[in-house]
């Protein structure tokens, strides 16, 4: 039910923002969830773009030089069920919207042995470990619906 | 006034001279020849003084004209009849770029800051769904109970939260890069709750805050 | 910043009239100098200039490409002032034409009276408006031809080169009537300036 942004003028893509909230009668919130795959082996960093989640991870002392990103995927969550993600080490990574108070949308992440509780917002991401992969950590990066894929 | 037989052949040389037209050769010649020559030296100065009376005479002709309407006026006398308005906005718009690109990207900046003000009014009264919060939070961490890591929660430069597992003491290998000492160094220090680092670190069950 | 003549000319070719309007601005006022000082007649010069502009339109396609825009917009120019001029005279006589193989005699103006009274840069004289008409009132005392290689090397900085193509004439040709216009000319400003006392020698053209 998106209307393509690209086409779209800047004013009917606002409409389209402002009306499609407006319509929406089972919530369905957006989240972009990519996997990354960060390792030591090599200084590859792929897309480019992850040098700023290089640079964060720096800033926190996880210290890898190598980041690739492996899949990006925009999931729609809903209180339903939840939204699979499934991992390159072949575990399944689940997503999914508890509830949404006052305009807040509040989700539950599964991702290797930790559950994670998250509050949504329009800026920021947050990354949880989602297990070992290869010679590497499998990072799930959550970021707003409306972001850009990195 | 009479010349000296030198002068009228140098003469004719005096106004390609002025106008600096002379081949190297020629010029020198000339310039020799006026070193030795007052007439000729004068000469020259009133070539000189007639080609800028001139320049700047007509300079002032043109100044007194009005050309407000002229180009106006060829574009009328030029243009064919009117094509379709569909037509004319397309080639308007093109044009508009094509040649006030300046002003095109003045108007579109314009734009664009008025949007980047405008939008955040708009979307804070109605956000994507679920997006009321300005902040990506993370409000709790837990972990399975046979799991052997205590999960922090890092917070990045960005303001980014990391959730990462690292391993209990008396697991034989951090989780992390264990290759990589400074990284294990690091982390451990991060473990630490009295890391000096102003890093926030919330073990077990880490409150929710602007991470 | 300015787009070239020849990237403008090619936007006109592709259907683009702004493209023109810009090359109309960027010449007409030195295309209405050009025909002032070949007509002398505010009015005339400016229908001139328009002409020239629509005639460059109209027949752009024949415009080759190699030689300069405005050397071309010049020619056009030159002829229709031409035109006008022959058309003013009615069908009695033809312009007198200066043979420019003549080598130029002694009657010269009063040597040095120009470059003194006036020294080489005219704009610190006091240089007004009459002296403006007195100019093209100069020019019109001499032959078109000669008007004409005078306007466009004073007034459009033209190289002989250029005017050789403008006025498609060889570039020895150039050189001398570039000459005997300015020689001709001085002579008459130079009575203007009531600089030349014995008045001997001035040219009654």
């Amino acid at each position: 039910m998106r209307i393509s942004r690209s086409r779209a003028t800047g004013w009917a893509a606002l409409f389209a923002v402002v009306s499609s909230s407006a319509l929406a009668d089972e919530p369905k919130v957006e989240v972009l969830a990519d996997v990354i795959l960060a390792s030591n082996e090599g200084t590859a960093v792929d897309p480019p773009s992850l040098v700023a989640m290089k640079t964060e991870f720096a800033s926190a002392g996880l210290a890898f030089s190598s980041y690739q990103r492996l899949s990006s995927e925009r999931l729609s969550l809903t209180k339903q069920k939840p939204s699979e993600l499934k991992l390159p080490n072949g575990k399944v990574a689940t997503v999914k919207l508890e509830d949404i108070k006052n305009g807040t949308a509040q989700v539950k992440v599964n991702a290797g042995n930790t559950e994670v509780g998250l509050k949504l917002g329009r800026e920021g991401q947050v990354f949880v470990q989602a297990g070992a992969f290869r010679s590497g950590q499998l990072v799930l990066m959550l970021s707003p619906g409306s972001a850009r894929k990195p | 006034m009479t010349s000296s037989p030198a002068c009228n052949t140098y003469m004719p040389l005096l106004s390609p001279y002025i106008d600096g037209e002379l081949v190297p050769g020629e010029r020198i010649s000339v310039e020799r020849h006026l070193a030795a020559c007052k007439d000729c030296t004068m000469r020259v100065a009133d070539l000189r003084a007639e080609s800028g009376l001139l320049r700047v005479g007509m300079e002032l002709a043109a100044d007194q004209a009005d050309f407000k309407d002229f180009a106006q006026k060829v574009m009328a006398r030029i243009t064919p009849d009117r094509p379709p308005l569909f037509e004319r906005w397309k080639l308007a718009l093109s044009e508009t770029f094509l040649y006030q690109r300046g002003t095109v990207v003045t108007a579109f900046a314009g734009a664009a800051v008025m949007l980047l003000v405008a939008l955040p009014l708009i979307l804070r009264e109605r956000p994507p769904v679920g997006y009321a919060g300005e902040r990506m939070l993370v409000q709790s961490v837990t972990v399975d109970d046979e799991a052997h890591v205590a999960p922090v929660v890092l917070e990045t430069s960005a303001g980014n939260a990391i959730v990462w597992g690292v391993h209990h003491l008396d697991e034989a290998k951090p989780a992390v890069a264990p290759e990589d000492e400074a990284t294990d160094e690091e982390l451990e220090q991060e473990a630490a709750p009295a890391s000096p680092d102003d890093t926030k670190l919330k073990q077990d069950k880490p409150k929710g805050g602007e991470l | 910043m300015a787009t070239d003549d020849l990237t403008l000319v090619k936007r006109v070719r592709s259907g683009d009239q702004r493209a023109f309007r810009l090359l109309v601005e960027r010449y007409q006022r030195k295309v209405y100098s050009v025909a002032l000082g070949m007509v002398r007649d505010r009015e005339e010069a400016n229908d001139i200039a328009q002409e020239a502009f629509v005639k460059v339109y109209k027949y752009l396609d024949h415009f080759k490409g190699d030689s300069s825009f405005y050397t071309w917009l010049y020619r056009i120019t030159v002829n229709i002032c031409i035109d006008v001029l022959r058309k003013r005279r009615g069908m009695k006589g033809v312009a007198v034409e200066y043979d420019e193989t003549n080598q130029v005699g002694t009657s010269e103006a009063n040597l040095g009276a120009l470059g003194t009274r006036l020294g080489t840069n005219p704009q610190k004289s006091a240089l007004r408006k009459e002296l403006a008409e007195k100019i093209q009132e100069a020019l019109e005392q001499v032959p078109e031809k000669h008007r004409a290689i005078l306007l466009l090397r004073e007034v459009e900085g033209m190289s002989y080169e250029e005017l050789a193509r403008t006025l498609e004439i060889p570039k020895g040709t150039v050189m001398s009537r570039l000459f005997h216009a300015r020689i001709k000319v001085q002579k008459i400003l130079s009575e203007y300036l009531e600089l030349d006392e014995s008045k001997s020698g001035v040219g009654s053209e």
